[in-house]
């Protein structure tokens, strides 16, 4: 992301998405089928319990789950122990990463794509009105002939 | 044994709680030890000076404050101030054969120590406490101010947590269970 596409962003932000609003429109819009829903291992309450980090209350909370326990397990030497418990960590954090990162490309596309439609009604509009004008003056200048 | 070497060892050491090696070598030993008293009349001078290799006009004794006995006070001269194209006999320190050294000339990895000169110095006085203490401690007030902003990840959003009432979705179309779970 160079200083241009900042720039660009900072002059048209209703070409871009909002990070802090998040997603503006339907989730489920372009989806005549629907789309799949994520599964959380864990319900909020269940996260509460097990004493889950705020930060770590996400669909990969399992796997952070099996970090914590083995940890605990393998304590005071438990370096390198659970790298097989992290790996499937990160790689599920991927996963669930790159979910978000679509979104965020989803918003952008619709964003563009509304203001591509905004801009053809309008120029249809402004043709119409065009029309009117230039007929009203013909009529205008054969009335004075 | 160990007394009369005690005995036979310089006063000199007596001031001195910690000297290097090389200096004790020279302090205790018998050819190269210095006189113990500073020469007063011209013979004496003359005598000395012939035994440090200097001619009598430039001898010089040392401060008594030293404990030097009658070595030659010399103003040392930098490495950096010597001529380079003078025919040395050792061209990698420029120094003659038996010629008289201050006691810190033989320094060579602090020749900055000899005839300090700020003037000569790579940096300004003010530099060093400005690059010790002044410059860490504006990266740690930036790190203060500014450490805690949450930056923007683009491109994506915030990741999603769970919460109640918060439904997310995958790209993918939907199968018999995620149609039940949405039930």
């Amino acid at each position: 992301m160079g200083l241009g596409y900042s720039i660009d962003r900072y002059r048209h932000p209703e070409k871009y998405p909002n990070i802090e609003a998040g997603p503006t429109f339907d989730p489920l819009y372009g989806f005549p089928e629907g789309r799949k829903t994520k599964t959380s291992p864990y319900t909020p309450e269940e996260m509460a319990r097990l004493s889950i980090p705020l930060d770590h209350r996400d669909y990969c909370a399992h796997y952070y789950r099996a970090i914590m326990l083995c940890y605990a397990e393998y304590q005071p030497r438990a370096y390198r122990y659970c790298n097989p418990e992290k790996h499937a960590y990160h790689e599920c954090l991927k996963e669930d990463r790159l979910d978000v990162i679509k979104e965020h490309e989803r918003e952008r596309r619709l964003r563009l794509r509304r203001i591509r439609k905004d801009e053809k009604e309008n120029r249809e509009k402004r043709m119409v009105e065009l029309n009117d004008r230039l007929a009203l003056e013909n009529e205008h200048q054969s009335n004075d002939i | 044994m160990s007394v009369i070497i005690r005995l036979n060892r310089s006063s000199l050491c007596a001031h001195h709680t910690s000297l290097k090696t090389a200096h004790r070598t020279i302090l205790n030993n018998r050819d190269w030890r210095p006189g113990h008293f500073i020469p007063k009349t011209d013979e004496e001078i003359a005598a000395v000076a012939k035994k440090y290799n200097m001619i009598p006009e430039d001898y010089k004794p040392l401060d008594p404050k030293h404990s030097g006995g009658d070595m030659p006070d010399i103003t040392p001269v930098q490495y950096v101030d010597r001529s380079p194209w003078e025919d040395w006999d050792y061209p990698n320190t420029r120094q003659h054969y038996n010629e008289p050294k201050h006691r810190y000339e033989g320094v060579r990895w602090d020749r900055y120590r000899i005839y300090y000169d700020p003037n000569k110095l790579p940096y300004k006085p003010w530099q060093k406490p400005f690059l010790l203490m002044v410059l860490p401690a504006t990266f740690y007030i930036i790190h203060c101010l500014f450490g805690d902003i949450k930056w923007p990840y683009y491109p994506s959003f915030d990741p999603q947590r769970v919460e109640e009432n918060a439904v997310h979705y995958t790209f993918e179309k939907p199968t018999a269970e995620s149609r039940e779970i949405l039930r």
